[in-house]
Formats: structure tokens, C-alpha cells, sequence
């Protein structure tokens, strides 16, 4: 499997996102997309957290957040690497849509720092 | 007193406590794959009674010095803090009613039971309980709440979640009794270990362990008492457990079935590499270590001083690299590990080379660095585990010193076949 090379922006200032499963161990558990390393990382943080995430204390250039039903995002600002981790008791056939919904929540947020022109 | 405030670090040999008792972290692929070696070797039956005993023995020595260190007399207070104490090690949520006449305990979540399921469930239909863990500690924490001598009380678990019961459930009964073994704790550990070495990288690892380390104090059991981290289900455990069914197994089998040993030691080492495998991989995988050290370059010399940094950062002990020389050659030293004073304490001297985790942690950690396409994204996989380790052998390993036996330091080379 080859790497998913870190997005960037086009000349229309637009990026396309993909949801994808993560390497993970527990099926199902982790999800990624990758935003591109000159995202406006604060902007961004502050946007989920004014959508209802609960920010975490951040660790290295990792922002972290959780949701109220236990699920995380976490956001690698070094590298652009966005995870969804959804949350254990989340029974396996309903994770991928648990995943898709962290991922609107990002996509929203991203659109609130980057409205359409 | 807060449970994270009982933690303790013995920071140079990168060994950790709780009360002034060693605990490790270790995940789930581990922890289910250590207990079905020890099944593998004796029989379910005998097997889930020597787990039961090791983890009756281990949670005694703790839980004996958590109620010491916090002042804990009450039976009702005793076994509250017990409870609160598993939770937090995400060994599970255990709800626990017992008198000196027996009692019950019941859990929907206990590390091992739910992450069988979670590993295996779709796919093994699985008969006997798995939480053998959980039993033990059921049965150590009512005793120590009533004051009752070590053995006093029995735990046997009837449902279990593994075997797709909805709660795992657990009776209590009397029993005998006897005087408990002195318990292994922080001023032993210290006796059996030696002055720290710098090892290659050493600079860099320590940074690395050092964050590693400081990232574990805020990992915690969340409400199920469990933790779901570096995308594995990761528990803090009680070396006393691994140590007691790892070498209370290798010698009744030695005793018994002497042509069986070397097909045991060899699962006792493949342990070692799950965990370096599952655990390692994962941690070099995930956001957390992007974030703190940056994405894996895939340098052999990187990843080695990257699982080298892990193994202290998780209490294993102060594993050092003498040599490393890439495709021929590595050799791990360690002046601690978390067997080392377990073993010399109970049983003395070792006749031979004793520490099969690190012998087969050392000869994945040579895998890992240069067979797996560290900048491809590897799926760690089941599939990919057999692709690297069951196929044709491409390292061996011995260990060539070892403190268990009275060598000043342990010693464990992996040279290219």
C-alpha cells in the first residue's frame, strides 16, 4: 500500500478530502483523512470546539478533542494527518458511519474557516 | 490520595510502580497471546488455575500495599478502592459484592474477556471463560477487605462476555487459607539491578522514553475501565502476574514434559514478539508519536532507537543498543528488566537464560526495522505478523548473558541466518 500523498491546495484554494480506514488493530476503530500541512491549524481547532468537541490537553503538535458519546479527533500539525477514532462500544457495523459523521464535523468546520467563494 | 499519586518511577533503570509495586503496560495481543501460551503449555483447566493463582498472588502484593499507602481499613473502603484501582490500571469495571462467607462480582468489561471479543469474536466460537485476571484479583481483594489470610477465598468465573455471555460473572467461596509470599516490591527491584549503561542513540532515546513515559502518567481507565489507546486496548499490569504463570509454567513443564521445552520457551519468546509486533508497531503508527517524534522515516537506525525508547517508556526496563550493525547484527543489553527480580527472589539462581519476553522483543525489534516499509502505511495485520515471523526464519536470537543467572548484566544477540 503506498502512502496518500498530503494534500495541497490548488490553484482555486481548494482541497479534496478523502475518508479512509486507518492502520489500526481494532476493527474498524480508526479513520483518516490528510488536510494539507498549511491548514490553518488554530483556526481549525477552534472551529471543532465551537462545534461541540471537547478540546484535549494537545500534546507535541497534536491538537486532540473528544465528543460526548467518547469519540476523538485528533489533528498532526507537522504532517496534516487528521484521525478518527471512534469509540469501542460503537458495535462494528455501525463504526464506518460514526467515522463519516466526525468527518462532516471536520468538513464543516473546515468550510466555517474557508467559506465557499 | 489520588491513584496516580501512588505512581512512582525509577527513572534511570525506566521502571515504574504503583505503591512501591512494579506494574508495566502491555496490550491486549499481548496479554491474550501470553495467556494462551500459558494454556497451550499445561491444559485449559490447569492453565486458567496457575493464571488465577498469579494473578490472586500479584493483586495481593498490590492492592496489600495500595490500602497500606492510603489508609484504607474498612472492608466496604477496602474493596471500593480495589475496584477503583483495576479501573484505573484498564484492567476493566468490576462490580464486587463479598462478605468472609463469599460473595459474587460481575463486569460487561474486562480487558480481557472484551477485547477477545473484540479480537476474535466474529470468527472463534470460545467456550471457556478468559478472565482469569479479573478472577484473581476478585479473589485478593475480598481477602485483603476481610483481613483474610492469602487463598481464603476462591474466584471462578462462570459467564463470560469472550463466550458471548452479556456480563462476565464470577463466584466467590472460602477457602483454606495460607501465609502469602513476601511481595516484590520497589526496594527488591532495586537489589537485582545494576548501574545503567549508555547504549547507540542514547541521547535520542532517552528524549523519547522520557515523553513516552510522561504521556503514560495521564493514561487512565475511562468509564468502562478500559483503555483504548495507539489503536490497541492497552492495560497497566503487574509484572508478578507475567512472571509467576511465564515461569511457574516453563518449570512444571521442565519437571514433566522435558522434550516439550523447547516448543514452550520458543511460544514464551513469540510473546515477546506480539508485543513488539502489536504494541511497538502501533505506537510508531499512530498520531501520538507523529505528533511527539514525527512520522516513521523507516531507517532501520531510527525505528531500533524508536522501539528501544518505547520498551523503557512503557517500564520495561533499561534496554540499551551495544551493537547494531543493519541486516547482520543487533545486541540488546539491559541492565533492568521486570523479570529479573521476580525470578532470582522466588526461586534464585537460574540455570540457564531465563528471559524469554526480551529474547523474542530483541529478534522483532530486528524484524520490525527491516523488514516492514515503515513510510508505506503497513497494515499490522494478522496476515502480515505470519508473513514476517512463520515464514522462512531470517534472524535467530540467543541470549548470551543474563542477571537471572548471576551475569552482571543481560545480554541478547540477534545475528542474520
Amino acid at each position: 500500500m503506498t502512502a496518500t500523498p498530503t494534500p495541497a491546495l490548488g490553484d482555486s484554494g481548494h482541497v479534496s478530502l478523502t475518508l479512509s480506514r486507518e492502520v489500526t488493530c481494532i476493527r474498524a476503530l480508526a479513520w483518516r483523512c490528510d488536510l494539507p500541512v498549511a491548514s490553518d491549524w488554530r483556526a481549525l481547532a477552534g472551529e471543532l470546539a465551537a462545534g461541540g468537541l471537547v478540546p484535549r490537553a494537545p500534546l507535541g503538535g497534536v491538537f486532540r478533542f473528544s465528543s460526548a458519546t467518547g469519540d476523538e479527533v485528533l489533528l498532526v500539525s507537522t504532517t496534516g494527518r487528521v484521525q478518527f477514532r471512534v469509540h469501542y462500544s460503537v458495535p462494528q457495523h455501525a463504526r464506518k458511519f460514526a467515522a463519516e459523521r466526525l468527518f462532516q464535523r471536520l468538513v464543516h468546520a473546515l468550510l466555517r474557516i474557508c467559506p465557499r467563494p | 490520595m489520588a491513584i496516580e499519586d501512588l505512581r512512582g518511577l525509577f527513572a534511570e533503570q525506566s521502571l515504574t510502580f504503583l505503591a512501591e509495586i512494579p506494574y508495566v503496560y502491555h496490550c491486549h495481543h499481548y496479554n491474550l497471546f501470553h495467556d494462551q501460551t500459558i494454556d497451550d503449555a499445561l491444559g485449559e483447566a490447569e492453565g486458567t488455575r496457575v493464571r488465577t493463582a498469579a494473578s490472586h498472588n500479584a493483586f495481593r502484593e498490590l492492592l496489600g500495599a495500595v490500602f497500606d499507602k492510603v489508609g484504607a481499613t474498612t472492608p466496604a473502603e477496602r474493596i471500593s478502592l480495589a475496584s477503583e484501582v483495576f479501573a484505573w490500571m484498564g484492567q476493566g469495571k468490576l462490580s464486587l459484592s463479598a462478605t468472609t462467607a463469599g460473595g459474587s462480582a460481575r463486569s460487561a468489561s474486562l480487558h480481557y474477556g472484551f477485547t477477545w471479543r473484540e479480537k476474535y469474536g466474529s470468527r472463534v466460537k470460545r467456550i471457556e471463560p478468559a478472565d482469569a485476571v479479573a478472577a484473581g484479583f476478585a479473589a485478593a481483594a475480598t481477602e485483603l477487605a476481610f483481613d483474610l489470610p492469602s487463598d481464603a477465598m476462591s474466584a471462578v468465573e462462570h459467564r463470560c462476555v469472550a463466550a458471548r455471555d452479556a456480563e462476565c460473572e464470577f463466584t466467590l467461596t472460602p477457602g483454606t487459607g495460607h501465609a502469602a509470599k513476601p511481595a516484590i516490591d520497589e526496594a527488591i527491584v532495586r537489589r537485582y539491578v545494576v548501574p545503567p549503561a549508555r547504549g547507540l542513540d542514547e541521547d535520542r532515546i532517552v528524549q523519547i522514553s522520557t515523553g513516552l513515559l510522561e504521556f503514560m502518567r495521564g493514561v487512565q481507565g475511562d468509564e468502562r475501565g478500559l483503555v483504548a489507546a495507539f489503536s490497541v486496548f492497552v492495560a497497566a499490569h503487574l509484572p508478578g502476574y507475567y512472571n509467576e504463570t511465564v515461569y511457574e509454567t516453563m518449570h512444571r513443564v521442565e519437571r514433566t514434559m522435558a522434550d516439550s521445552v523447547p516448543a514452550i520457551e520458543a511460544l514464551m519468546r513469540e510473546a515477546g514478539q506480539v508485543c513488539v509486533f502489536s504494541t511497538f508497531g502501533n505506537v510508531l503508527l499512530s498520531p501520538e508519536w507523529e505528533g511527539m517524534v514525527g512520522p516513521p522515516t523507516g531507517v532501520p537506525t531510527d525505528v531500533m532507537a524508536f522501539c528501544t525508547a518505547i520498551a523503557r517508556g512503557l517500564g520495561f526496563g533499561h534496554w540499551f543498543i551495544a551493537e547494531y550493525e543493519p541486516r547482520r547484527r543487533l545486541v540488546i543489553r539491559c541492565t533492568s528488566t521486570y523479570e529479573v527480580a521476580f525470578y532470582r527472589s522466588r526461586y534464585g539462581l537460574a540455570k540457564k537464560p531465563r528471559s524469554y519476553f526480551v529474547q523474542g522483543a530483541a529478534l522483532a525489534m530486528m524484524t520490525l526495522a527491516e523488514s516492514v516499509k515503515w513510510t508505506e502505511r503497513p497494515q499490522l495485520t494478522n496476515n502480515f505478523y505470519v508473513e514476517l515471523f512463520r515464514g522462512k526464519p531470517r534472524y535467530r536470537v540467543e541470549q548470551t548473558r543474563c542477571m537471572m543467572r548471576g551475569d552482571a548484566i543481560s545480554e541478547y544477540v540477534v545475528d542474520a541466518l
